[in-house]
C-alpha cells in the first residue's frame, strides 16, 4: 500500500479508536458503553490490518468482539444493568486512577519518544510524505526492500532486538506469529498459558461452590 | 396427587450417537421427496390428488365425490317431499346461531293455502356466509328439520353483499328433502 | 474510436485502476449471486418443504396471462393463437403439453416469483415499532444482522485466476490469507444483532432468544474453529484460494480420488477429515440459527423469539439475513470439504490449458451446482430433525464437540507425522 495513505489511513483508524474508547467511559448506557468498546476493538484490528498483520487483527476481532464483548453483553443484558445516576465522586478513586493512568502514559510516551525520528520534528505530519517513508523504511514491504531478522530495534529498556515479523516477505503472518510464539517466545506463551488455566480453574470452582450453597 | 413413575425408554450406544438415527430419518424424508416427485404419494387416491404430492391441486382437480359424507358445508333451507316450505319461522336458528349470521323475518302463510295449518313462514331469511362457522347449531336445532348443512364448500363472494345469501338462494342450494313431515299434514 | 479504445488500454495498464475495477466488477457479480442464492433458497426450503411433506409447494405464483388483458390485449388465451401461429394442432402433442404446463394461463415459474412476491408484500406491510422499545438499538440490530453475511462472502473463491494483457485476475474478491477466520470474525458479528434485537425489544420472549442466541453463537463458534484446524494442517495454508488450488490438483478433501490424493497417508486422512465435515457442518447449522439449532427463535417455547417484536422490512432483514448466513455457510463447506470451485479428475488443468475464461466460467458454475446441493441438504436436514433441547444443544457443543475436535486434531497430527 501506499506509504502516505498507510499513514493517512492509521491516524484516522488511531483517533476513530480513541472518540470510541472515550465512549466507553462518557457513556451513560452500559449497553452502549460495550458497544462502543466494539467499534474500538474493531478499529484497533484496522490499524492491524493496515500495518499488514492480518492475523493478529482478525485474532482481535474474533477474539474480543465475537467473544469476550459479547459475554460483557451478556452479562450486562442479563443482570440488567441500570444507567449510571450519577458519577461517582470520590477522591481516593479519582488519584489512583489519574496515578495509575500516568504510569501508563509515561511508559507509552517514553518508548515512543524513542522511536526514531521521533524528537526531531519529523512525525507526524512528515509521515505522509513518500520520501520520508522511504527514508524510515518503516513500510518496507511497499518499498520491496527487506528487513533483515533483527534489524527493527525496540528501545533498549524494552527489549533490544526484536525478531522482525514482515509477512510479506515470509508468506502468511499467521506462520510468522506461530513460529515466533513457539521457539522465541515459548516459555513466556506457557506460563501466560498456565496463568489462564488457573483463571479458569479458580472461575470452576468458584461457580461450583456457589451452586451448591 | 399420585407418584407415578414413567419407564423411560433404555437407549443403545447406537441409539446415543444419533448418528446412525439422522442418516435412517434422512433417509425417509428423501424417500418421501422422491415418491412425491415421482407422483407417487401414499393416501393420494383419497385427496383425488395429481401431480407432484397427495395435494389437490384445486381448480384443475375438485373434491367431487371424495367428499367425506359427512362434510358440513353452507347451510341450506329445504322444501318437503309435497313442495312445502318447511320453515316455520320459529326463529330458534337465529337465536342459537352463535355467530349470527342468520336472519329471520316472520311472515305469515296466506289462509287458502295447501299448508296454511302452521300459520307461519319466513318472509326474509338471510344467512351471512362471511359469518357462519359451519357448526350446524341451527340444524340441530330446528325442530321442523328445515335447515341442513349441504356438501357446498366453494364459497367465494366478490363483495359482502354477495355474501349474504337470502330465502330464494337459501331453498335452490337445499331443494327437496326426502321424508314426509307429517306435523303439519292437516289431511292425516 | 480509437481514441476510446486507447484511454481503456491507458486506464486498464495503470495497475490501480485495473486493480480497482476487477475489484468493483467481482463484487458487482458475488454480491448479485449471492442475493439471487438468498431469493433461491427460499424457493428451495419451501419447495423441498413440500416435496418432503407429500405437498407440491409453492407451484402458482407464476405470471398470470389476464394481466394481458388488462393492458389490451383482446385476447383470452394468447397461447392458442401463438400455437395456431406455429401450425401445431389444437390437441396435439405439444398443445396437450402446454397445457399440462399450464402455458395457457400463466407464464410458469414454478413458484420461483413467490419469494419475491413475498418481499414485496414485507415491504408494503405497516412497520409497527412498539412504543416500548429501545429505538436506536431495535433499528440497528437488523442491519447487524444482514451486514456480516454478506461482508464475509468477501474471501470465498469462486473460480480460479485469469491471466490478461493488464495483469492477473484472482476470481476471489479478497484474496486473504487469513480466509476461514474472515468469516469466522465477521459472522461472529452477527450475534450482535440477535443480542441486541432481543435486549431492545424489551420484552420477555425477545430476551430469552436474544440471550440463547449469544450462548449458543459463542460457544459453537469455539467448536467450529478447532473442528476446522485438521482440515488447515493438511493443508498448510489460510489462503482460501490456495486451499481449494490444492484440492483442484490432488483431489476433493473428502473425495481423494485424483493426483497426489490416490497415497495411503491422503485416504487415512480421510477419516478425521470426515469427522471434522460432520463437526464443521453441524457448527454451521449452528451458527446460521437453523433448525434444529434454531433455539434463538424455537416458535414453541419463545414465540419469535429475538425477532417477535419486529415487523415489515426489518423481519425481512432478520430473515434474509439467516438464509445469506446459510448460503455463505454453504459456501464455507463446499470450499473447504468439497472443492470449491474444483471441476475434479484433473478437468480444471485441462480447460485451462484450453482457454482460461472457459474454465473460469466452468468452475463457476461447478462452485453454484455444488452450493446449491449443500443449501438443499442444508433445507433436507431442517424438515427431517425436530428442534434440539436447549440444554442438549450446549451439552453438544461443550461435552462432545469440543473434545472431539481435540482428539481429532492429535489424530491428524499423527497421521501426518508418521504415514508418509
Amino acid at each position: 500500500m501506499n506509504p502516505a495513505i498507510s499513514s493517512l489511513l492509521f491516524y484516522i483508524f488511531a483517533l476513530a479508536a480513541l472518540v470510541s474508547a472515550i465512549g466507553v467511559v462518557s457513556l451513560r448506557n452500559p449497553v452502549s458503553s460495550a458497544l462502543s468498546l466494539a467499534l474500538c476493538f474493531g478499529f484497533v484490528a484496522a490499524i492491524f490490518f493496515n500495518m499488514g498483520a492480518t492475523f493478529l487483527g482478525i485474532t482481535q476481532i474474533i477474539v474480543y468482539a465475537g467473544a469476550i464483548l459479547v459475554l460483557f453483553l451478556f452479562i450486562i443484558m442479563m443482570l440488567d444493568v441500570k444507567n449510571e445516576e450519577h458519577a461517582t465522586g470520590n477522591l481516593g478513586y479519582a488519584v489512583v486512577g489519574v496515578i495509575v493512568a500516568g504510569m501508563l502514559a509515561g511508559m507509552i510516551s517514553s518508548a515512543s519518544l524513542q522511536l526514531p525520528g521521533a524528537t526531531d520534528g519529523r512525525c507526524p505530519w512528515h509521515a505522509f510524505t513518500d520520501a520520508f517513508c522511504e527514508q524510515l523504511s518503516v513500510d518496507s514491504c511497499s518499498k520491496g526492500n527487506p528487513v533483515p531478522q533483527g534489524d527493527i530495534q525496540a528501545p533498549a529498556p524494552y527489549g533490544g532486538s526484536l525478531p522482525a515479523l514482515n509477512p510479506e516477505e515470509q508468506g502468511s503472518d499467521a506462520k510468522l506469529l506461530g513460529e515466533n510464539l513457539f521457539s522465541y517466545y515459548n516459555l513466556t506463551f506457557v506460563i501466560l498459558g498456565f496463568a489462564l488455566l488457573a483463571g479458569c480453574v479458580g472461575a470452576v470452582s468458584i461457580g461450583r461452590r456457589l451452586r451448591r450453597d | 396427587m399420585a407418584y407415578i413413575p414413567v419407564k423411560r425408554p433404555k437407549f443403545s450406544i447406537l441409539d446415543r450417537i444419533y448418528v446412525v438415527e439422522l442418516v435412517r430419518g434422512l433417509g425417509i424424508t428423501l424417500k418421501h421427496l422422491v415418491l412425491s416427485l415421482l407422483g407417487k404419494s401414499r393416501s393420494k387416491k383419497d385427496f383425488n390428488g395429481a401431480g407432484i404430492g397427495a395435494c389437490m391441486p384445486f381448480p384443475e382437480q375438485r373434491w367431487d365425490d371424495h367428499l367425506p359424507s359427512y362434510y358440513r358445508g353452507a347451510p341450506a333451507l329445504v322444501r318437503g317431499e309435497d313442495g312445502r316450505e318447511r320453515c316455520v319461522s320459529c326463529q330458534l336458528c337465529e337465536f342459537i346461531c352463535p355467530a349470527r349470521a342468520i336472519r329471520v323475518v316472520p311472515g305469515s302463510v296466506a289462509p287458502g293455502s295447501s299448508c296454511s295449518k302452521q300459520e307461519k313462514a319466513p318472509a326474509e331469511f338471510e344467512i351471512d356466509m362471511l359469518r357462519c362457522i359451519y357448526c350446524g347449531m341451527c340444524q340441530e336445532v330446528c325442530p321442523e328439520q328445515a335447515i341442513f348443512l349441504s356438501q357446498q364448500y366453494l364459497i367465494t363472494p366478490t363483495d359482502r353483499k354477495q355474501a349474504v345469501r337470502n330465502k330464494e338462494q337459501l331453498y335452490r342450494l337445499g331443494g327437496i328433502r326426502k321424508g314426509l313431515i307429517h306435523k303439519w299434514n292437516q289431511f292425516k | 474510436m480509437e481514441n476510446l479504445l486507447k484511454w481503456c488500454t491507458d486506464v486498464l495498464s495503470n495497475p490501480t485502476w485495473f486493480y480497482l475495477l476487477t475489484t468493483i466488477a467481482k463484487l458487482v457479480v458475488v454480491f448479485a449471486v449471492i442475493l439471487a442464492f438468498v431469493v433461491l433458497s427460499v424457493w428451495i426450503e419451501r419447495r423441498v418443504a413440500g416435496w418432503i411433506q407429500d405437498r407440491p409447494g409453492p407451484n402458482r405464483a407464476g405470471l398470470p396471462l389476464f394481466l394481458l388483458q388488462r393492458f389490451g390485449s383482446k385476447e383470452e388465451q394468447p397461447l392458442k393463437n401463438l400455437l395456431r401461429f406455429l401450425g401445431c394442432p389444437p390437441d396435439g402433442v405439444i398443445a396437450r403439453l402446454c397445457r399440462w404446463l399450464r402455458f395457457d394461463r400463466e407464464i410458469p415459474t414454478f413458484g420461483l416469483v413467490q419469494p419475491c412476491l413475498d418481499g414485496g408484500k414485507l415491504f408494503l406491510k405497516q412497520e409497527i415499532t412498539p412504543s416500548y422499545v429501545r429505538k436506536f438499538y431495535f433499528i440497528l440490530a437488523p442491519m447487524l444482522v444482514l451486514g456480516p453475511p454478506l461482508v464475509s462472502a468477501a474471501v470465498i473463491p469462486f473460480a480460479s485466476w485469469v491471466q490478461t494483457p493488464f495483469g492477473e485476475i484472482n476470481m476471489c474478491i479478497a484474496n486473504l490469507n487469513i480466509g476461514p477466520l474472515w468469516i469466522f470474525a465477521v459472522s461472529g458479528l452477527s450475534v450482535y444483532g440477535l443480542t441486541l434485537a432481543g435486549w431492545s425489544s424489551n420484552s420477555k420472549y425477545p430476551f430469552l432468544g436474544g440471550l440463547r442466541a449469544t450462548a449458543q453463537l459463542i460457544s459453537y463458534e469455539v467448536a467450529m474453529g478447532l473442528s476446522v484446524i485438521p482440515l488447515l494442517m493438511v493443508f498448510g495454508t489460510l489462503n482460501l484460494q490456495e486451499i481449494v488450488h490444492s484440492q483442484a490438483e490432488s483431489g476433493w478433501t473428502l473425495l481423494p480420488l485424483w493426483g497426489q490424493g490416490l497415497s495411503l497417508q491422503r485416504w487415512l486422512l480421510c477419516i478425521p477429515m470426515f469427522i471434522s465435515f460432520i463437526m464443521f457442518a453441524t457448527c454451521i447449522f449452528a451458527e446460521a440459527n437453523r433448525t434444529p439449532f434454531d433455539m434463538a427463535e424455537c416458535e414453541t417455547d419463545l414465540v419469535g423469539g429475538y425477532h417477535t417484536e419486529y415487523s415489515s422490512m426489518k423481519f425481512a432483514s432478520f430473515f434474509m439475513g439467516e438464509y445469506a448466513a446459510m448460503v455463505i455457510g454453504s459456501a464455507l463447506v463446499v470450499t473447504l470439504f468439497l472443492g470449491g470451485w474444483s471441476i475434479g479428475f484433473g478437468a480444471d488443468a485441462a480447460l485451462a490449458s484450453c482457454s482460461e475464461w472457459l474454465a473460469v466460467a466452468c468452475q463457476f458454475v461447478t462452485f453454484l451446482i455444488k452450493l446449491l446441493a449443500f443449501i438443499f441438504f442444508f433445507v433436507w436436514v431442517r424438515w427431517t430433525l425436530p428442534r434440539f433441547r436447549w440444554d442438549q444443544v450446549m451439552k453438544l457443543c461443550w461435552l462432545v464437540f469440543v473434545e472431539l475436535a481435540v482428539l481429532n486434531i492429535v489424530l491428524t497430527a499423527v497421521i501426518i507425522y508418521f504415514i508418509h
